[in-house]
């Protein structure tokens, strides 16, 4: 008996330029076991012939750690924004069958560069503007800090595993182009950062930046974030849990006015 | 570096306000309507002594300008634009809480425009007691104008009842996932019971003989 080979297709957005019209375009590789997307990008990219047997430009997609910790290869995969090489095509093809398309799409919130690359530049900004850092550099040595609580540092743990991916900004239906919502993501950095012993010394300041235009209060409630988020960060409780705090904030610097 | 000048973004403030206003009077009042207009279920006698009595109070449309007719004007100008700047192409996400999201934002569109029909059609053309009773009736005999003023009102409860579950997170009240499922199931409880309210008031002035 012939052994006969099996074939996947992918159904992929592509877009050659930043300013031109995306369009579809399919292509059909031979299935190995064990593939996932980043996998089957890089075999079509050795054979960059679509499905009609046009040869054509490779399809442009940005990878990196290939284990779930960079971030750089998030796409929408089958409607879903999540990563492409935690994507296996065992556990797709097993759901949906050999005969359906992949569809592959670029994240649609972020401006795109070419094919599936997006620029998510404006993530880090946002970030910047929360301060989401720890000011700890000096001209002396400010000896040992202060020690962490245990309970608060495996939450913060859990929190310290986001990768700026932008799932959570896709599936927001408050960060759009028609809002300046910073997205998801921001809150949860803010709420770890002032749980931070160190960190607490800046924690009005981050508190304020969440209160300003595009902040906090832009947030709807839909909670996609949370269930989309490939690290389960709890981002619809640490908007929760600061909403007490800027609540609070907002109540003082009234009557401070 | 220099000190930054404290300054107040207004974002926040309003959309804080336009959260609170949603329940206190606005919530507030949908209930007491609900309520007051219930006595309709007694009939018709009972019912005009309540508009009566809701009428010859002194003032009342001073109330009714501060309390009710101010604050919906700035809830539904200020929430049309957070409508507008919603992102609602997003049926590719299943989950119970988007729905609710969407719907909260359907409902506000359709109860804002059911609202100026009501306050036009029940308080600023018509004179008397019995000219609103009789109105109703009216509207609520055909079956299209029944199923219309049915939408309405549950538009309007469903809008008061997810938002009453989003204050609380709004405001701080409601932190983990637990708690949060279980009160978007109180006020989706309570939603259902003032909906059937609404129903039975609306079949009894239906069925006036006016």
């Amino acid at each position: 008996m012939r052994n006969e080979e099996k074939y996947i297709t992918f159904k992929i957005k592509r877009r050659d330029k930043p300013e031109s019209t995306p369009y579809w375009e399919e292509f059909r590789i031979p299935y190995k076991p064990n593939m996932n997307v980043v996998s089957s990008l890089m075999e079509i990219r050795k054979n960059p012939v679509n499905a009609s047997g046009h040869k054509v430009n490779p399809v442009v997609f940005e990878c990196n750690c290939y284990e779930e910790v960079c971030g750089a290869c998030t796409m929408i995969i089958n409607g879903t924004p999540r990563q492409a090489c935690s994507a296996l095509i065992d556990e797709i093809i097993g759901k949906h069958g050999m005969e359906r398309p992949i569809t592959l799409q670029p994240l649609t919130k972020f401006p795109v560069i070419r094919d599936l690359m997006v620029d998510r530049q404006i993530m880090f900004d946002y970030l910047k503007k929360v301060k989401a850092w720890i000011p700890v550099d000096g001209s002396f040595g400010l000896g040992r800090g202060p020690r962490y609580d245990e309970r608060k540092r495996s939450a913060a743990y859990q929190i310290s595993r986001c990768m700026t991916c932008g799932c959570c900004a896709e599936a927001c239906p408050s960060f759009n182009e028609r809002s300046d919502f910073m997205g998801p993501h921001v809150f949860s950095q803010v709420k770890m950062f002032n749980m931070h012993p160190l960190g607490l010394m800046q924690k009005e300041d981050r508190l304020k930046a969440i209160m300003s235009h595009g902040g906090i209060q832009d947030c709807g409630n839909a909670q996609n974030c949370v269930r989309v988020c490939p690290k389960s960060i709890p981002l619809t409780r640490s908007i929760a849990e600061l909403n007490l705090d800027v609540n609070l904030l907002a109540i003082k610097r009234i009557f401070k006015w | 570096m220099a000190k930054e000048k404290e300054h107040l973004h207004s974002d926040f403030y309003i959309r804080r306000f336009h959260s609170i206003l949603g329940i206190i009077p606005i919530g507030i009042f949908l209930c007491l309507h609900l309520t007051l207009n219930s006595a309709a279920i007694i009939g018709p006698e009972a019912w005009a002594s309540v508009i009566n009595g809701m009428r010859s109070m002194p003032f009342i449309i001073l109330a009714e300008i501060t309390l009710i007719a101010l604050p919906i004007l700035f809830h539904a100008i200020y929430g049309t634009y957070v409508v507008y700047v919603s992102d609602m192409h997003f049926l590719q996400y299943q989950y119970l809480n988007n729905w609710m999201y969407i719907l909260q934002r359907v409902t506000a569109i359709i109860t804002l425009i059911f609202v100026i029909y009501h306050v036009i059609f029940v308080r600023i053309i018509t004179e008397t007691t019995m000219d609103v009773m009789a109105a109703m009736a009216n509207v609520l005999q055909t079956p299209l104008g029944f199923v219309l003023e049915l939408i309405g009102v549950w538009s309007a409860i469903y809008h008061f009842s997810n938002g009453l579950f989003t204050f609380l997170i709004t405001w701080g009240v409601l932190h983990g996932e637990r708690i949060q499922k279980l009160f978007s199931f109180l006020t989706m409880m309570l939603c259902a019971a003032l909906c059937l309210l609404s129903l039975i008031i609306l079949i009894r002035i239906a069925m006036m003989p006016i």
